[in-house]
Formats: C-alpha cells, structure tokens, sequence
C-alpha cells in the first residue's frame, strides 16, 4: 500500500488522527508534541498562523489572538479579523488541519493527501463543503466526510440495534445503527448544536468564581481561558472524586486561597443540561427500542449522566475497543478502509428538494435514503426570462420551512424549455447539484462542496458515451479505418478519467468540435 | 406492484418481512456498494436503494416488525412485473434493430462516400487526432504541476521530518524550475537544521542548480551550528567550490569553522584582503596555522610585516612561531 488514508476528528476542543494500518489495526497518531490529542486552537503570531500547543502557548499571553471552535462558523460569513486582515472559518482551520497531516506524514513516513474528517451528525451540506474545501486547501487531495456519531459506532464493530450518543465538548449527536455481519446500517442521525462540555465548564467556572470571591473575566481575558480551563480540569476530577479542592492559581487570585466543590453541588449546577439530553435519549430510544446504549465523548465520563441513563433509559455500555474519546477518530481511520471488512452505510438524516414556482418543495431525496445516492427531476420552464432554482433541505413542504442551500437563477430560458435536475451525494457524504438545459445541451453544475457555484464537475464515462453514440451513428459507412481512428480518439478522451478537469473539458471539446464538423458533412 | 418490483430487486418472496427486507438490503449492499464494487456497482446500488425505500414506506410504522399486509394476490402481481420488464425489453430491441436497418438503408441509397467526401472526413479525424494529442500531452504537464504542489506545500512545512519526506521525493524526480525556486525561497528565509541541509545538499549535488541552492543556504552560514558547518564546507570542497562560497563561513564565531575552511581555500587567499587582516589579527592557535599555511604560498603586502613579526616573537604557540617566521624569511618583510 502505498497510500495511507487518515482518520480525522476535529472536535471542538481536541483534535485527533488515526490509521488504520494493515495488521496493526487503528493508531492513534502522536502528534509532534508527543500527544494523541491537539487542541484545536488557532492562534496569530509574528510568523503567521499557528495551530495545537503553539496556539496554546500564544493563549497564555495573548488570548485575543488564538481561535478555536472555527467548526461552528464554517459556512457562515464569520471572519477573524487580525493583523488588518480577515480570515474565512475555512482558512482559519488550514494551519490545523495541515498540523495533523503533517504529523501523521512524519508519523508514516510517507505523504498523506487522503482524509476521512469527521462532522457533526447536524452538519448541513454548505458546512460539509465547507469543511472538505478547508480540508482541500491544507493538501488532502481526497476528502470524504463522515458523521462523528457513525464513525463512533463503526468503531465498536458490535452487532444488533444500538443507540450511539457522542456527547463532546461542543456537540451533542445521536445516531441510531444496526450492525449486521460486518454491516452497519444508520436508521437515523440527530445533532444539537447548543449542548456541550463547554457549557457545563462555563457554568463550573461561574460557581467556583463566585465561590472563592473572584470576579469573573469576560470572554477575551487571558484570565477568562484560564479559568475554562481549570473548571475542566476540576470538572474531570469529579468524574472519579467525591470533592475536589480548587486552589486559585495565580493569575486569579495572588493570595493562594482554595476552594471546595463537591460532586452534590456540580451536580446541581448542570442538572438541567442532563435532564435535556436525557429527553432526547429517550425520544430515540423509544422510537427505534435499541438494545444497547453506547456513550462516547469526553463529556460522556459525568458521573450523573451515566447514573440517570442507567435508571431512566439503559445501562449505558462503554464496551468499546478504544476509549470514548478516541471512537470517533478511530472510526473514521476505519471507514477510510470502507469495505475492507467493515461497511457503514449511512442515511439522509432531512430530506432534500427543490422548490418550484409556487413556492412548494418537490422532494428529490427522501429522509433515511442510504448513500450514496441520486436522484432526477426534469421540470418545463412555464414562461420564458430567467428561472431560479431553489435547493432546499427539510421536512415541511411550504416556503421557508426548510433550509435553503443555494439558488441558482438560469438566464434565457425559452417556453418550454425542459430542465434536468440531478442530485448526487457523493461517498464522500458531499451534495452535487446539477443543472442540465435539454434545448442547449448546456449544462452547468453547481457543487455544494465548492465554493465557486461556476465550478464544473464531470462525469466524464457517460459524457463520453453519448458522443460515441453519435460518432457511431455517424460513422455506419465510414471505411474501415477511420471507424477505428475514431474509437480511438474517443479511447484517448476516456482514458483522462484521473486527469484534471480542464483536461476532460477540452478533450470533449475536441470531440464536439469533430462531431458538429462531421455532421455538417455527412447533411451537405 | 412497485412493492412487488421491490421484492424481486432485493430477491425476496413478496410474503418477506421487513427484517428480511433490511438483512436483504445489507448483504447485497456488500456486494454493491460503490465502496466495495467501485463506480460500477453505483447503477446496483441505486436499483437496491429504490428498492429498500419502496418497501420502507409500504412496511408498517413500527421498524423491525413484520409489515402488517401481505400483499394480495402476489403471484398474479409479481407476473405483471415479469411481464412488462420483458415486453419493456423486446420494444428497446425491436426499435434499435429498426434504427439501424434504418441506417443502413440510407447508407446504402446513398452509395458509400465519393473519394472527396472521404478525403474531407480523413481531413477532420486528422485534426481532432492532433488535437487530442495535444490535450493528453499537457496531462503530464498537469500531473507534474500537482505533484510539484504536493512537495513544495511539504518543503515549507515547519516540521523538518516534513521536510525530510519532501526532499527525499525530490530526489526522485526530475527538479524543475517551480521546485527549484521554492525551495532556494524557502531556505533562504529559513534556516534548514542538520539532517535537512544534508539532505538538501545531496539532493541537489548533480543538479545544474547547486550553486543558486547553495547560496541561499550560505545566507545563514554564520548561524549553522558547528558541526553542520563543517559538513557543509566538506561538500563544498569536494565539488570545488568558489572561494565566494567559503567566504561566508570565515565569519562563524566558531574558530574550528574558520579552520576549516581556511584549510581547504581554493585559490589565493590574499585577494580577501580585509578578511586577511582581520583573522592575523586573532590570536588563535587554530586559526593562525590553516591561515600562515594558507599565506605561506602567497605574496603578501608589507604591511602585514609588523603583526607577522610580533607573531613570530611572542605568540605562545612554537607552530604558529615557526611558520611566521618563515613567511618573514621566505618573503623578506623584516
């Protein structure tokens, strides 16, 4: 093998890489630091952007040049501003993102430029783009995208019906899996993006300020980041401690007091966090009725939210081969190999359609179809002008009741004209629009995973197989010679398959241009 | 009759249950599935997608229960199946035979191609012939430029293992002028550490690039480590390097690297005239004997006669006496 293709989990405090290598079974990859875990931090120095334990260290002097949690922004217009200059969310996570493949190509000793990124169960396309495209811009050549909460289950390799809960430091997903023989099967995925580990440190630090009498810093204070961090460290400790005793350090207070907290109080504090998450459990569980619950994710270690599990819904099994922090990114690692023995199909957790004249979603892709998958729709244009067409992802069939994803507005359109649509998602879990015109034969594509709506993908195989249809149409009497030169200019076309795209382009056009001249001759 | 057809693409009885459906789904999913069958098991997977979803939405709300109507009158339905799929098949064979007979007549009425019709058509294939070569020769040219990306992304990378991969890459491929400025770019803004600059230098140390490598390196000349230094003075020798090229290392603040690379100067070392009056003005044994030795061969101004003199006098070391004298009586300055 040649090629090693890396698992990433890009969570929202850590991130992390693995492979999957032949024999050895899932690494997590150390990275130059010596940890299995970065954190995912982004931060500005004189030399530029900085990422892991370089960011870290820029955090401890100056806060308000590190960034991290870019995941939550991509897809949106959100930019860090910093030297007069402003940075996208996507070019915010290059500097890590390139930090995890360069340790892992020092780790294997080999280039990498393939990745399997794990996103949030609630990801939407736009975002999922997003993430590939950031992925792409820091030298993986190949991207696919994988649900945390799915890569998680793929990792445990158990059989039967199980509810994944992968509650991390930013996000809380679900996802409900039927594993069968190597097989496993997603029956449903749900996110929330608003619960996580943060609130809960967030929450733990404003009681310990106020506790031992230290005003609490607002976000952007050096002192602020300090003090999320000790409250996830006193948080961690009161996973396997009754009471722990904080000692203020000395950024906070000079005076070396402490203060207690025991697991009682921290409970109280973030009840209400775990009575949510608890009705959510139970709405899938008594939805599916899995047989197992299986918990991963550093926040999913809280004492409380094991215990009201285990009475309320199921005992929940961390029978895992890797630690709960480490299933997601040894999951991915694992789908990279998607069928060498373990296959994960996954399904469209929203539906996906496009919104015609009168403002009424025609679905495409329905809700739970497993990918990848496609789908057509050809509509007449009602009048002539301009059209747009309206992609759109959700349940509800009335106007904006679903999440619109991209327009695209097509010029010159004749009565009558007729308009192709083609959905695809790609294993890659990325959503490909397609818009085809049948009078033209003009086409253009509209990819969700690029950032240019103009940029032009290729199924170069049926591209090629139409106009050979037409050259062999043309070609019946044609002496016997040129009948083969022709196939084999179509041949040459065909074998650019792995080529880039401009070539693919001019090499049909160079088959257009021959066929329209034939076509003219073989009329006059 | 849709959920009939589902049933068939799945290879299931139509009295099957949704469990059956699903364990159906996923053993032909292993089979199918673009992951495993790559691109061409895409048109199967989709068959068998349709398949699943149909009988998804027929089978009863409650997942993994046995869907609650069997479908009536199954085997005249699934019949009907049969029979279209095949009446489907014969239409599509029957109109392309039409098609092409249809062709042939018309060829046939027409005579076959007067020579100048054939000449024009020969004419055509030609140049879309040229053409395509032209556009699968520039997929090298893409392929290469891809690849060069690739390595030059690596090249700057601030972890020298990273680094290290690239150029040991490089040393397979033909340099080409973007790699070549990349990396003289790279290193001239930052200082490679050891094992890199060795690599670089056996990377490029056949390349008709060398001399623009290693003046990018040479910027940094003073603060390489003492060792690395004198590695790179030894490369330098051994190519027969420019005196330009040892010049920079005669202001190291090691006097081992001095040393060194007085003592394999190429040429006259009395051109270097303010480097010359610098170091005789040092009082380092180490530097002194490469430097005497050096000076020993050469005219020297008469200038220098009152330093060589005190050297040959009072320095502390008999060598350094022993060879000061003898420029002075060689070349009479006292």
């Amino acid at each position: 093998m040649d090629e090693y293709i890396i698992g990433i989990d890009l969570g929202t405090r850590y991130a992390e890489a693995a492979v999957d290598i032949p024999g050895r079974g899932v690494q997590i990859i150390p990275n130059r630091w010596g940890e299995n875990r970065t954190p995912s931090l982004v931060g500005f120095t004189k030399d530029g952007l900085v990422a892991g334990e370089d960011a870290a260290r820029v955090m401890l002097t100056e806060p308000e040049m590190v960034w991290w949690d870019m995941k939550r922004h991509l897809g949106s217009d959100w930019t860090a501003r910093v030297a007069g200059r402003s940075y996208s969310p996507e070019e915010m996570l290059l500097p890590l993102l390139s930090l995890l493949r360069e340790d892992a190509e020092a780790f294997l000793k080999t280039f990498v430029s393939s990745c399997v990124l794990a996103a949030p169960a609630h990801f939407s396309f736009p975002e999922r783009g997003a993430l590939a495209r950031a992925a792409r811009n820091a030298g993986f050549n190949h991207v696919r995208i994988v649900n945390e909460p799915t890569a998680a289950a793929l990792s445990t390799g158990i059989s039967g019906r199980f509810l994944v809960m992968d509650f991390g430091a930013g996000t809380l997903d679900m996802s409900l899996v039927e594993g069968d023989g190597g097989v496993f099967q997603v029956l449903d995925s749900q996110g929330r993006r608003d619960i996580g580990g943060l609130d809960i440190d967030r929450l733990l630090a404003e009681r310990l300020c106020r506790n031992a009498g230290v005003p609490m810093s607002r976000s952007g204070d050096p002192r602020a980041s300090l003090m999320m961090r000790e409250a996830e460290n006193v948080k961690i400790a009161l996973s396997s401690a009754k009471r722990v005793t904080w000692q203020v350090p000395a950024g906070l207070a000079n005076d070396g007091r402490s203060v207690d907290i025991d697991r009682v109080e921290f409970e109280s504090l973030i009840c209400h966090i775990m009575e949510e998450i608890l009705n959510m459990v139970w709405k899938m569980w008594r939805k599916y009725e899995p047989e197992r619950l299986l918990t991963v994710g550093g926040s999913s270690r809280i004492p409380l939210l094991r215990q009201m599990l285990a009475e309320r819904v199921r005992e929940p099994d961390s029978a895992l081969g890797s630690g709960p922090e480490d299933a997601v990114v040894a999951g991915s690692a694992l789908y990279a190999y998607q069928g060498r023995e373990r296959l994960l199909i996954d399904v469209l957790s929203k539906s996906l359609g496009i919104m015609n004249a009168d403002w009424e979603v025609v679905p495409l892709l329905r809700k739970g179809v497993p990918l990848p998958a496609q789908a057509r729709q050809v509509f007449t244009a009602g009048g002539s002008g301009s059209i747009e067409v309206t992609v759109v992802q959700g349940e509800r069939k009335v106007r904006g009741a679903g999440r619109v994803l991209q327009t695209l507005t097509i010029d010159n359109v004749s009565d009558g004209e007729t308009i192709e649509v083609d959905f695809k998602i790609d294993g890659g879990g990325l959503l490909h629009v397609e818009v085809k015109r049948r009078a033209n034969t003009s086409r253009r594509t509209i990819s969700l995973d690029l950032e240019d709506a103009d940029e032009i993908s290729c199924d170069l195989a049926s591209e090629i197989r139409i106009r050979e249809d037409r050259i062999s149409k043309l070609s019946i009497g044609y002496p016997d010679d040129y009948q083969a030169r022709l196939l084999d200019i179509a041949k040459d076309a065909r074998s650019l398959k792995n080529d880039d795209i401009s070539l693919q382009w001019q090499a049909l056009e160079v088959l257009d241009r021959m066929i329209a001249q034939l076509e003219r001759m073989t009329a006059g | 009759m849709m959920r009939d057809a589902g049933f068939e693409t799945l290879g299931l009885p139509s009295d099957a249950t949704w469990d059956d459906v699903k364990r159906a789904f996923r053993r032909l999913a292993r089979t199918y599935h673009p992951d495993i069958a790559g691109p061409s098991g895409a048109r199967k997977f989709a068959e068998i997608t349709e398949a699943y979803m149909t009988l998804k939405e027929t089978a009863s709300p409650g997942l993994g229960k046995i869907p609650t109507h069997r479908a009536p009158n199954v085997n005249a339905d699934r019949k009907t199946g049969k029979r279209e799929s095949i009446f489907k098949r014969f239409w599509r064979r029957f109109f392309s035979r039409k098609r092409k007979h249809k062709a042939k007549e018309e060829h046939s009425k027409s005579g076959g191609f007067p020579p100048a019709a054939a000449h024009l058509i020969g004419g055509v294939i030609t140049r879309a012939e040229s053409e395509m070569y032209g556009v699968l020769s520039r997929r090298e040219e893409f392929a290469s430029r891809v690849k060069s990306d690739a390595i030059i992304r690596r090249l700057k990378s601030r972890r020298p293992a990273v680094t290290l991969l690239a150029l040991r890459r490089l040393s397979k491929l033909d340099v080409n002028d973007d790699i070549a400025a990349a990396v003289m770019e790279h290193f001239r803004r930052n200082m490679p550490c050891g094992e890199v600059l060795e690599v670089i230098l056996d990377v490029f140390s056949n390349s008709p690039r060398r001399d623009d490598i290693v003046r990018a390196l040479l910027l940094h000349a003073q603060k390489f480590p003492e060792q690395e230094a004198v590695m790179f003075m030894g490369r330098l020798k051994r190519w027969g390097a420019k005196p330009e090229f040892m010049k920079p290392f005669l202001s190291h603040k090691s006097s081992a690297v001095i040393a060194g690379a007085l003592s394999g100067w190429p040429g006259s070392f009395s051109g270097e005239k303010s480097e010359l009056a610098v170091l005789l003005n040092r009082d380092d044994e180490a530097i002194l004997i490469p430097l005497l030795r050096l000076l020993k061969k050469e005219p020297l101004p008469r200038r220098l006669g009152g330093r060589l003199m005190s050297l040959m006098k009072e320095h502390p070391s008999a060598a350094v006496r022993v060879w000061a004298s003898a420029i002075v009586r060689d070349q009479k300055l006292s």
